[in-house]
């Protein structure tokens, strides 16, 4: 503490140094003894207290206190003199001192300076109060009334409004001051459908049921335009709990929601593409999957969001994802193709489509995928390739025919002829085995021809449910005892027009594979029924046509077939059993028969489930009318 | 006894045809092909032809229409080793120029000599063709 002293006596100088040291160890005292150096001193430094003697000779202490007055209005001033009688005192403190202390009792001069000083203190905190609240007044009233949202404060009981910022003026269309003389003109402009839901939260937060008031709702201008506002509201409240005002902030967000609502217009388009479309951040974390992607994926878009395309099991193959997205992050497109799986394990195809999304810097934000479902196209493209590939197949094996027939035949008609001439027993041993040879490959040859042609043997009209149970009869004495064998027919079955010895011939050649496929036993069953083909169906198989049918299936619960060897099975001579076992002709002459009479087949299976066959012939009536399937008159 | 002359690229199969009928008793000819064989017609009458119907060159329907101008009434066998694309047809427009009968490759020595004997005894009694099953 720096202190001024006005004295003219050392020795009270020293006393009064020593008193006041003790409180304050820190205390500098600056004693001056005429009004010349006191002059100097209150002008030359800053103290935070004056101490003055009454009565000085040639300077007196009421002049000095109207100096300090002036210079330094601020710093307490306490007299400290011989007695000086009450008046004199209380004209002093009139003046502007702080105290006045008898130097008889210097006691009390401790105290005095303390409470000088806290009152200055004080002081000094008051003002700064006032000002800090002044300028926050200030901030407040620039930011209410240069903002565009809307500043509102309420009083509760009255219900008045205290204050509303300008800017309501511009969301409402109609002048602050209104709002003033009606304090619920602010919802009475509600839109008729958002008013209601309004007042009635506005009322159940006034009355403190509800905490908060957050309600986004429709204004209608004078003029009929409208604005879409967003309100929030808080409650102030009394140190006894009770609210005594409500504030709140009205926002124009008229902007966002037409952005949102296009947004949502978009949204929607989007959702009607047939394509799945995803959008997602640059380490493919899902922000939107549109409902085709649903629909395809089986993934509801609140499943997919947030997630990362690998971590929706989709089945993608982890080397060509890696590649596909090192391409698109180089070159800033992706397209090809996945073989993929729906969330119920279905399989997929699609062609993809990944871009980059940049930004408005140029910097690359979001990436956009665009999946066309190309599964069925592929399955018909796979069909189609398989019907060109028996097509040439067929050809090839009509021409291989008949350059076989013409090998045959003079082998079996030369051995034949030999064994005229020849009548050696060993001899005619050895021509009966060739003979044999010959005639095993002139059976062939009718397979392959079958296969080629599908053509031969009389057509009739016959009942599928007795050729089954014929078929069972033979079949039966051929199956071990672990394959149970059990046939199922329908009781409405339709006739078909068909030569019953090849259907015979067919149903026991796919017995015979479905044996073979369980080496240990199991089930083997034939069913048949009427069933309509419909266009989707027809357009899979090609040549087949729609209508009533009656679809003869074979199951087995044998060892599947794998889907690489699947697509061969009906092609001549491939085999998977042994060499010598089978000729390779079995399900190539089944298929020549079943398109030979107008039908079709269908193969599902799934390795280590077991294999169906389904063989479907047209209703009889049908068949009559259908078109030749063969050159022959 | 016939004399019978046989026409084939397969010439190895209607060699041994020939070693057939002529074990037989009868008398064969061979040909290979078919304007070959309508040069041998030239040379040694015959009482049967028994033609291949699908052959590089002149194939057995052009042959047959040619034989018909010189020997309108000379009975004629076909045979094939069946195309699918081609045989159905080759053999019924035979048919349809008076072949009388139709043999598919291959076909046993006894089928042979029954047909070349049935062939003999059903000479056609006039131009019209007749269908044979």
């Amino acid at each position: 503490m720096k202190l001024l002293h006005l004295e003219d006596s050392p020795h009270d100088a020293v006393l009064i140094e020593e008193l006041l040291s003790h409180s304050w160890p820190d205390l500098v005292i600056e004693r001056v003894a005429s009004g010349s150096e006191y002059k100097r001193a209150l002008e030359q430094e800053n103290f935070d207290l004056i101490l003055s003697d009454y009565s000085l000779p040639g300077f007196d202490g009421l002049s000095a206190l109207e100096l300090a007055n002036k210079v330094c209005p601020k710093t307490p001033f306490i007299f400290i003199s011989g007695t000086i009688g009450e008046d004199r005192a209380i004209d002093a403190l009139k003046r502007g001192a702080a105290d006045y202390i008898i130097k008889d009792r210097p006691s009390r001069l401790v105290r005095a300076i303390q409470q000088a000083l806290a009152h200055v203190e004080e002081e000094q905190r008051r003002v700064a109060t006032a000002e800090a609240l002044r300028e926050s007044q200030e901030r407040f009233r620039q930011l209410a009334e240069q903002s565009s949202d809307v500043f509102w404060f309420l009083s509760v009981n009255p219900e008045n409004m205290l204050y509303v910022s300008p800017a309501i003026e511009r969301l409402w269309g109609v002048p602050a001051d209104r709002f003033y003389e009606d304090t619920r003109l602010r919802l009475k402009s509600i839109h008729a459908d958002d008013q209601s839901r309004v007042v009635a939260a506005f009322e159940s937060w006034l009355n403190g049921r509800a905490p908060r008031f957050d309600e986004e709702y429709r204004v209608v201008r004078p003029d009929g335009t409208l604005s879409w506002i967003l309100d929030s509201g808080t409650t102030i409240r009394s140190e006894t709990g009770e609210i005594i005002r409500l504030s709140g902030i009205a926002k124009d967000i008229t902007e966002r929601h037409l952005a949102e609502e296009g947004l949502r217009e978009q949204a929607s388009l989007l959702d009607k593409a047939r394509d799945a479309i995803v959008a997602t951040d640059l380490e493919q974390r899902v922000a939107y999957w549109n409902a085709s992607a649903e629909r395809l994926y089986g993934w509801t878009a609140a499943e997919a969001f947030g997630r990362r395309l690998e971590q929706l099991d989709l089945g993608y193959d982890s080397e060509r994802f890696a590649a596909a997205r090192f391409q698109l992050l180089t070159l800033g497109e992706w397209r090809g193709n996945f073989r993929l799986k729906a969330k119920n394990g279905d399989a997929l195809q699609v062609e993809s489509t990944w871009s980059l999304v940049l930004g408005s810097d140029g910097l690359p934000r979001s990436i956009l995928h665009i999946d066309t479902d190309v599964t069925d196209r592929k399955k018909l493209e796979t069909r189609l390739l398989q019907a060109d590939r028996m097509d040439s197949i067929g050809m090839l094996a009509g021409g291989v025919a008949h350059d076989l027939n013409n090998v045959l035949a003079p082998i079996l008609m030369g051995t034949e002829l030999l064994r005229m001439r020849d009548n050696s027993v060993s001899d005619l041993h050895v021509l009966e085995n060739m003979e044999r040879s010959a005639q095993h490959g002139v059976s062939l040859v009718r397979q392959l021809l079958t296969f080629a042609r599908g053509e031969e043997g009389e057509r009739g009209q016959i009942e599928v449910a007795p050729l089954i149970v014929e078929v069972h009869k033979l079949l039966r004495q051929s199956l071990p005892n672990n394959i149970q064998l059990s046939i199922d027919c329908a009781k409405d079955l339709s006739p078909i027009q068909a030569d019953s010895t090849q259907i015979k011939q067919l149903l026991l050649n796919l017995g015979i594979n479905a044996r073979d496929a369980m080496p240990t036993g199991g089930q083997i069953q034939i069913q048949a029924e009427n069933r309509t083909v419909d266009e989707t169906l027809a357009l899979l198989h090609p040549g087949a046509q729609t209508g009533p049918h009656v679809v003869i299936s074979v199951t087995d619960s044998g060892t599947g077939i794998p889907p690489a060897v699947l697509e061969k099975i009906f092609d001549p001579f491939f085999t998977t059993k042994a060499i010598g076992k089978g000729t390779g002709l079995g399900l190539s002459t089944a298929l020549g028969i079943v398109k030979s009479h107008g039908g079709f087949l269908n193969v599902e299976s799934e390795v280590g489930q077991g294999t169906t066959f389904h063989l479907y012939f047209p209703f009889a009536a049908q068949a009559f009318s259908a078109p030749p399937t063969s050159a022959t008159p | 006894m016939a004399a019978v002359l046989l026409m084939d690229d397969n010439v190895a199969f209607v060699e041994i045809m020939a070693q057939v009928l002529t074990h037989a008793g009868h008398q064969a000819w061979v040909a290979n092909g078919g304007q070959e064989g309508l040069r041998l017609l030239d040379q040694h009458p015959v009482d049967l032809v028994i033609t291949d119907v699908v052959m590089p060159g002149q194939d057995g329907i052009e042959t047959i229409l040619r034989l018909r101008k010189t020997h309108p009434k000379l009975p004629v066998i076909v045979m094939s080793g069946d195309s699918p694309r081609h045989a159905a047809l080759y053999l019924s427009t035979a048919q349809k120029l008076g072949a009388l009968k139709t043999l598919a490759k291959p076909f046993s020595a006894a089928t042979l000599l029954n047909a070349v004997t049935e062939a003999l005894h059903l000479k056609p009694a006039d131009e019209s063709p007749k269908n044979v099953p």
